[in-house]
C-alpha cells in the first residue's frame, strides 16, 4: 500500500499510522495549495459502536521544508480532544446527528491547528474546530456529505481546513501485489503463472481519517511570494507528514493511561511507497522516526531497489533490459531524494538541492492541469506525481514503471527500457466515493449500513 | 543535555510525591552509606507534578531520562541509580 501498514511497530498503531500525503495546486483556487494527511488505515466502515476517530494522545503534523534541506521550515501541528456527552451509555449517538453539534452525537472530537516556523515562530490558527462524526448509515447520520460539510472552517488567514472521515481514494490492488508481486492483468507471465485478470481494488469500499488544509501559496515560500517561474527554485516545496506519541506510556492498575515525556515520532511519510517498498524491514521503524534530512542512509535503497531485482526473477524474460542495468538508479534518486533538476524533463524542475530527502516535492509555480493525467509527469502532466500528488493520480503505475525502468533514460539516454516497463500496472482504479472538485477533494466516506461485506475467497 | 548534579536531578523531579519512592527514600538515607550523608530533605514545590516518569537508561553510568509533563531531561547520578537498582530487588 501506499504507507498503511508499512512498518512492523506502527502496524500496530493505526491512530497514528500515516497512510497517504497529497499536495497540490488547488485546482479550484490556483494561488493555494492543498496538503493532504491520511491516518488510519483500512477501516471498515461499520466497525461501532467504538467507531474511529484521531488520537487525542497523537501530535499529527504535516511539515513543509521550502530551503531544500529535508527539515522544516513550517509545521502545521493538529491536536484533538474528544468530549463524551453522556457516559451512562454505550451508543457513539442516541439518536440522529443532524447537525455538526447535534446533542445526540455522544463523542465529538475537536481539534487546535498552530503553525510552528523554523524560526521559533508559533501562532495558534484555530481552537475548538469540530470533527463530524463518521459515518454510520441513513438513521445515526442522514445526509452525512452535508453534515461533514460542516467541518470545513476557515482559519488563520485564508486558510481552509477539514479533518475528519474520508472514502479511501488511494487504490492498489493489495491481494495480488503482496501474492509475490503479483499483477493480475500480466499474471500470466509470472514465475507461478495463471490466466491474465482485472485489477481487484484491494481498498473498496473502505475508509480513512484526513487532515485536509488548503494555504495560500505566499504562506509557504521562502520569500513570501506566491511563485510564477517553474525555473525558479523558491517555487518548489518539499512536503511530508508525520505522527509523533508521548515518548512513556504507563498502563495504570485501574487501566487509566498516562503518558509523560516530549512527543516522539512514530510515522512519517512523504512519496508514497518509500517506507513500504524500499525500505528493508528492519530498517522501517527507524525510517519513521527520523526527519527527511536523515535520509542519507537511505540512499543505498534508492539506488538499488530490491523489486528492480525482483521484477525479472518473477516475470521470467520480460525484463532483460532492467536484470542488466547494473549502475545505480539515479532517475530514482532524482524523483525521490532530490527532485527532478533542470534539464531532465523540458520546462520543468522541482530540485530542492543536493541533500537527500524524502519528501513530497512540490514546483507550485506549475498550473492544475485542466485534463489531469492519473499518470502524472511521466505521461506528460507536470501538475501531477511526482509533482506534488493529486488525489486521483495513479501512484501505484507510476511508480512500478519507474522501478521497472521507463525512467532511468532521463538520466542515462544509453538505456532502452524493456517494453513491458510502460505497460505493467496493477489493474486498478478507484470503485470509492468519487473525489471532489473542490475542498476537501476526498470523497464521503463509505456508511456503515450501506456497505456490504466482502465475500471471503479461498 | 546530561546533568551530573543529584541537587539538579532532585529539582528537575520537583521532589514531588510521587518522587516519594526515589527521592524521598534516598534523601532520609535510607539506602546506603552515600546517601545517609545527604540528611536534608529535599523541598517539595507546590507546583510539583504529581507523577512523573524516571527512566534509567544506563545503570552502570547512572544515567537517567526525567520525563515530567512534556518535557525530558537526562541526569547521571550512579548513586542514584544503584538504589534505584537495590529498591527493585528489595
Amino acid at each position: 500500500m501506499s504507507s498503511h501498514r508499512e512498518a512492523p511497530e506502527i502496524s500496530k498503531d493505526p491512530v497514528a499510522d500515516n497512510t497517504d500525503v497529497y499536495a497540490f495546486v488547488s485546482p479550484d483556487r490556483p494561488d493555494t495549495v492543498t496538503l493532504i494527511a491520511n491516518f488510519i488505515p483500512l477501516q471498515k466502515p461499520d466497525g461501532g459502536p467504538n467507531f474511529y476517530e484521531f488520537g487525542d494522545d497523537v501530535l499529527y503534523e504535516i511539515h513543509i521544508s521550502n530551503r531544500g534541506d529535508g527539515r522544516a521550515d513550517i509545521s502545521y501541528q493538529f491536536s484533538f480532544r474528544t468530549v463524551v456527552r453522556n457516559d451512562n451509555t454505550f451508543l457513539y449517538n442516541t439518536g440522529p446527528i443532524k447537525t455538526i453539534d447535534d446533542q445526540n452525537w455522544n463523542r465529538p472530537q475537536f481539534y487546535s491547528v498552530r503553525r510552528v516556523e523554523r524560526n521559533g515562530g508559533s501562532r495558534l490558527l484555530g481552537d475548538n474546530l469540530p470533527v463530524p462524526p463518521v459515518n454510520i448509515g441513513p438513521r445515526s447520520t442522514p445526509d452525512y456529505t452535508k453534515l461533514a460539510g460542516q467541518a470545513v472552517q476557515r482559519i488563520g488567514r485564508d486558510h481552509r481546513v477539514f479533518c475528519g472521515q474520508r472514502a479511501e481514494g488511494f487504490f492498489v490492488d493489495l491481494g495480488s501485489i503482496f501474492d509475490l508481486a503479483t499483477l493480475r492483468p500480466f499474471q500470466n507471465l509470472h514465475l507461478i503463472p495463471s490466466a491474465a485478470a482485472v485489477g481487484v481494488n484491494g481498498t473498496q469500499g473502505l475508509n480513512v481519517h484526513s487532515i485536509v488544509l488548503q494555504v495560500p501559496m505566499d504562506q509557504l515560500t521562502r520569500n513570501g511570494r506566491a511563485p510564477k517561474d517553474v525555473m525558479d527554485p523558491k517555487s518548489v516545496i518539499g512536503v511530508w507528514a508525520t505522527a509523533s506519541r508521548r515518548k512513556a506510556r504507563i498502563v495504570e492498575d485501574s487501566g487509566r493511561l498516562q503518558e509523560y515525556g516530549p512527543f516522539r515520532q512514530v510515522s512519517r511519510l512523504g512519496n508514497p511507497l518509500f517506507n513500504e517498498v524500499l525500505v528493508p524491514m528492519v530498517r522501517k521503524d527507524e525510517w519513521n522516526s527520523l526527519p527527511p534530512s536523515d535520509d542519507k542512509s537511505f540512499a543505498m535503497y534508492v539506488q538499488k531497489p530490491e523489486l528492480a531485482t525482483l521484477l525479472p526473477v518473477l516475470y521470467p524474460g520480460v525484463f532483460p533490459n532492467l536484470a542488466g542495468y547494473k549502475k545505480p538508479r539515479a532517475d530514482l534518486s532524482a524523483i525521490l531524494l532530490t527532485g527532478i533538476p533542470d534539464g531532465v524533463v523540458p520546462g520543468f524542475q522541482n530540485f530542492t538541492g543536493p541533500v537527500l530527502s524524502d519528501m513530497l516535492r512540490l514546483n507550485m509555480a506549475v498550473p492544475p492541469a485542466s485534463n489531469p493525467n492519473p499518470l502524472g509527469l511521466v505521461a506528460g502532466d507536470p501538475a501531477g506525481f511526482p509533482n506534488g500528488r493529486r488525489v486521483s493520480d495513479d501512484v501505484v503505475t507510476v511508480e512500478l514503471r519507474a522501478v521497472a525502468g521507463l525512467t532511468i533514460p532521463l538520466v542515462d539516454p544509453s538505456y532502452t527500457p524493456d517494453s513491458a516497463a510502460s505497460a505493467i500496472k496493477d489493474g486498478t482504479s478507484n470503485t470509492n466515493s468519487w473525489y471532489f472538485a473542490d475542498f476537501p477533494y476526498l470523497g464521503t466516506p463509505a456508511g456503515g449500513y450501506q456497505t456490504t461485506p466482502g465475500v471471503p475467497g479461498t | 543535555m546530561v546533568e551530573s548534579s543529584r541537587r539538579k536531578f532532585l529539582g528537575l523531579a520537583g521532589a514531588g510525591a510521587a518522587s516519594a519512592a526515589a527521592a524521598v527514600a534516598i534523601g532520609t538515607g535510607a539506602f546506603g552509606r552515600d546517601e545517609a550523608e545527604d540528611t536534608r530533605q529535599p523541598t517539595i514545590d507546590d507546583d510539583a507534578p504529581s507523577s512523573f516518569v524516571v527512566y534509567v537508561t544506563d545503570a552502570r553510568r547512572g544515567r537517567m531520562t526525567v520525563l515530567v509533563g512534556t518535557t525530558e531531561r537526562t541526569v547521571e547520578d550512579r548513586g542514584m541509580a544503584a538504589n534505584l537498582a537495590r529498591m527493585h530487588r528489595a
